[in-house]
């Protein structure tokens, strides 16, 4: 009865359009004042409890140093580079503004960021070229998914702690699903610009050119390398390794790379901070909303109601990723993995699936959340870099939904694809 | 007059900036005096991770001043531009008795707790005053952002009736 009144207050505020940290506290404020199993003080002490986590500072630190990188010239660069390689093959821009966004989705964990510093130079230069104003949106709107896939991750940070699993070995499982992704995107846009006639460059390949913009993105290329090779290779903490990465990033933005000002540090890390305190609150609220779930046994009665209509563990997959694809609509990403990891993690273990594994699912499906209206963030952002309006931008990314659905198959069905590299 | 104008402009802004710097400056420390001075730090962690929790929740009342926190509004997207408001101020409501109830639990909890923090000796109270102080700041925020949505109501609601007359005179 308590976990009735508790999910059914969380839905009623969430629909008065409380803000979602603020629904969970709500809701167990009421759950509080009508079980005596539970206390507002206990509460108000998780608000400090559940965030006095050194690993969770990795989120604030990943976000501010994407944040930097966004600002700090860096996306051209990526892109000069990978334009270099497929610039003059059918498509070849559309191609290039895709593994730009793989490039930056391994320097930032952040989906619409990822499409905020991509977009920005990428749409209007692909429009330039002759593209269709929402083909190029949707293509970096839908690319921007990959920024929670391709490590590092704010989402695997969070399913990590929650579900007591390894961020590193998180970071590493994301490795190959997010490559799989670019290439089923790439594809797509060769196939696509072929049929529309978007020619690349025509330039032929030049060794000298190649040279001149590695050498132009080299402080860039090597942010992934420092990051993933310091956590993986046991030098850094995931948290330690975000750090190392704002240091990094605002030395090379500022002193290398020379394109941002000490002045603007102002308003990027006040930025930076507003929108990790945005998901970290979260974190806050709901550790009391989590407490009751288990303490009435919520996540096992679940976990057998979804036994109970298939012992096939595709078919339950199946029924969880629609059920994800379904929050994704409404939630963002980060707050769906604070709020179901706790439910939905026992289930599958249940089930017999490797946690790891399990998580690289979680966060492609609600990855897909992105691009899919009402609430899909990276939609928002890319509609307003364009200026397209809302309807002719989801038009535009329905295709690509699709092949994120292949993609996420994929995943889904061969286990070995994120866990090869652990 | 003057220091109010400008605390209501950027406290919270300064407070997480510097928060924000000073958590990047201490981590970065640990790994530096770790790897280059071989010489691990007892007390970086613990410091980083109380002043990350002020953070969190100076930065509530932050997203209250800049409407960034994370909601679902779908629900009031079906209404007209008044149905709309009226929600809203539904929510500002509900959002100001959390930030009321917690405050003064929270303070309960800061008046009674004895412990110390284990590297430090910091007495818990402090940190535990960090939701407390940022709940206070909220609350605050909300209490100006209602007076500016009733603010708003009365602006549409003069617009209305003027609307309104406007009809009737034309009929008559």
């Amino acid at each position: 009865m308590t976990s009735f009144i508790l999910f059914g207050s969380f839905f009623l505020f969430m629909i008065l359009s409380i803000p979602i940290a603020i629904s969970l506290g709500l809701a167990g404020l009421i759950a509080a004042l009508y079980s005596p199993n539970i206390s507002i003080t206990f509460l108000a002490q998780g608000l400090v409890t559940s965030t006095d986590n050194f690993a969770l500072m990795a989120i604030p630190f990943f976000v501010l140093a994407g944040e930097i990188m966004g600002k700090g010239g860096i996306s051209n660069r990526l892109f000069n580079l990978a334009n270099v390689f497929v610039g003059r093959f059918t498509g070849g821009f559309a191609i290039a503004a895709v593994i730009t966004c793989m490039f930056f989705s391994a320097i930032s964990g952040s989906g619409p960021a990822t499409v905020a510093a991509v977009g920005g130079i990428m749409i209007p230069a692909m429009v330039a070229q002759g593209y269709d104003r929402k083909f190029a949106t949707a293509v970096i709107v839908t690319a921007g998914s990959m920024g929670i896939i391709i490590p590092p991750s704010i989402p695997m940070v969070l399913y990590g702690i929650s579900g007591n699993q390894s961020i590193g070995d998180l970071f590493m499982g994301g490795i190959i699903p997010g490559i799989l992704i670019g290439i089923f995107l790439i594809s797509w846009c060769y196939f696509y610009s072929k049929k529309k006639g978007y020619s690349g460059s025509g330039e032929s390949f030049s060794f000298k050119r190649m040279l001149h913009v590695l050498n132009q993105a080299k402080w860039s290329l090597l942010v992934p390398i420092i990051i993933l090779g310091g956590i993986y290779g046991g030098i850094f903490t995931p948290t330690e390794a975000a750090v190392f990465g704002v240091v990094y990033a605002a030395f090379v933005s500022l002193f290398l790379h020379k394109e941002v000002k000490i002045t603007q540090f102002r308003r990027i890390i006040a930025d930076a901070a507003m929108s990790s305190v945005a998901i970290l609150i979260i974190i806050g609220t709901a550790n009391a909303f989590g407490t009751i779930l288990t303490m009435e046994k919520i996540p096992q009665a679940i976990a057998e109601a979804f036994l109970s209509l298939s012992q096939n563990s595709i078919v339950i997959i199946l029924l969880i990723i629609i059920m994800l694809l379904m929050i994704g609509c409404f939630i963002d990403t980060s707050a769906a993995v604070i709020i179901f990891t706790p439910i939905l993690f026992p289930v599958a273990i249940q089930l017999g699936l490797d946690p790891i594994h399990f998580g690289i699912i979680m966060i492609v499906t609600l990855s897909i959340g992105f691009i899919t209206p009402p609430l899909g963030v990276n939609l928002f952002v890319g509609a307003g870099i364009s200026g397209l309006s809302m309807p002719t931008l989801v038009r535009g990314v329905v295709p690509f939904f699709f092949i994120m659905l292949v993609g996420l198959t994929v995943i889904a069905i061969i286990p070995q694809l994120t866990l090869l590299l652990l | 007059m003057k220091l109010i104008k400008w605390l209501d402009e950027y406290l919270e802004e300064y407070v997480l900036i510097l928060l924000s710097i000073l958590t990047v400056v201490i981590v970065f420390t640990q790994v530096f005096m770790r790897y280059v001075l071989g010489d691990s730090l007892t007390w970086s962690e613990e410091v980083a991770r109380y002043l990350f929790i002020w953070m969190i929740y100076i930065g509530v009342s932050y997203g209250v001043k800049k409407g960034k926190h994370l909601g679902v509004d779908a629900f009031p997207m079906m209404f007209e531009k008044k149905g709309k408001l009226i929600i809203d101020m539904i929510a500002t409501i509900a959002f100001f008795i959390f930030a009321v109830v917690i405050s003064y639990f929270g303070l309960d909890i800061v008046l009674r707790v004895t412990r110390e923090s284990a590297a430090l000796e910091i007495p818990m109270g402090w940190v535990y005053a960090a939701p407390v102080v940022g709940m206070v700041l909220t609350a605050i925020r909300l209490v100006q952002k209602f007076i500016w949505q009733v603010k708003e109501l009365k602006t549409m609601n003069r617009a209305n009736s003027e609307e309104q007359s406007d009809i009737k005179e034309g009929i008559a």
